[in-house]
């Protein structure tokens, strides 16, 4: 799955957020969710994610996501140790499932899936082995 | 005391409430979130942080610059 079709299911799912790039750690746009304004929206998010990596935490843990609460609206950034995903979502989010939705799309990004999305099996036109056996 | 009077104090004391709530909810402030589940909350005068207010700022401009 390409990069833009996991922005567009992150805005199908997530009604709460209003634009989101993916950025590298490094800096380098990856996408966003208008092309025109993506690398405007990456370059910022890399540079909100780069200074908030410099906080001084409580332990020497790496900082993996950060929510910046503004009188409008609210920004919200996970990362990983490749990539960076921040969007911008509606005054007073649902934060744990705009945390959730980026941190999904983070692992989607990364080749994981979903642990709580059952996985598709493949099906070989038989019956199931236990169907009937008790009977 | 009459249940009219007992009504009217249930019904300032949810609107106290109320506008108490929604008056801290739209309080600026910064979560940076650990990767062993600590947590450290910011307010916008904070002198380590203050700048990344500014730069979240930017990231909405940014993203109404997206929107426009």
């Amino acid at each position: 799955m390409d990069v833009k079709s996991l922005l567009a299911d992150l805005l199908e799912v997530s009604g709460q957020v209003e634009a989101a790039a993916i950025v590298t750690r490094a800096g380098e746009v990856v996408a966003g969710t208008d092309e025109e304004s993506a690398a405007a929206l990456g370059t910022a998010i890399h540079g909100l994610a780069g200074s908030a990596n410099d906080v001084s935490g409580p332990t020497d843990q790496a900082l993996v996501q950060l929510q910046v609460s503004l009188s409008g609206s609210c920004v919200f950034i996970a990362q990983d140790e490749q990539h960076a995903i921040g969007c911008v979502t509606v005054p007073h989010p649902t934060a744990g499932l705009v945390f959730y939705d980026l941190k999904s799309t983070l692992r989607r990004l990364a080749g994981d899936h979903d642990d709580l999305v059952p996985k598709p099996i493949e099906w070989d036109g038989a019956d199931k082995p236990d169907a009937g056996s008790d009977a | 005391m009459s249940a009219r009077r007992v009504l009217f104090g249930l019904v300032a004391i949810g609107s106290a409430l109320f506008f108490w709530r929604k008056r801290r909810g739209d309080r600026e402030r910064l979560d940076l979130y650990y990767a062993d589940g600590s947590m450290i909350s910011f307010a916008p005068d904070a002198a380590d942080t203050a700048n990344l207010f500014s730069l979240a700022r930017d990231v909405v401009g940014a993203a109404e610059k997206n929107e426009a």
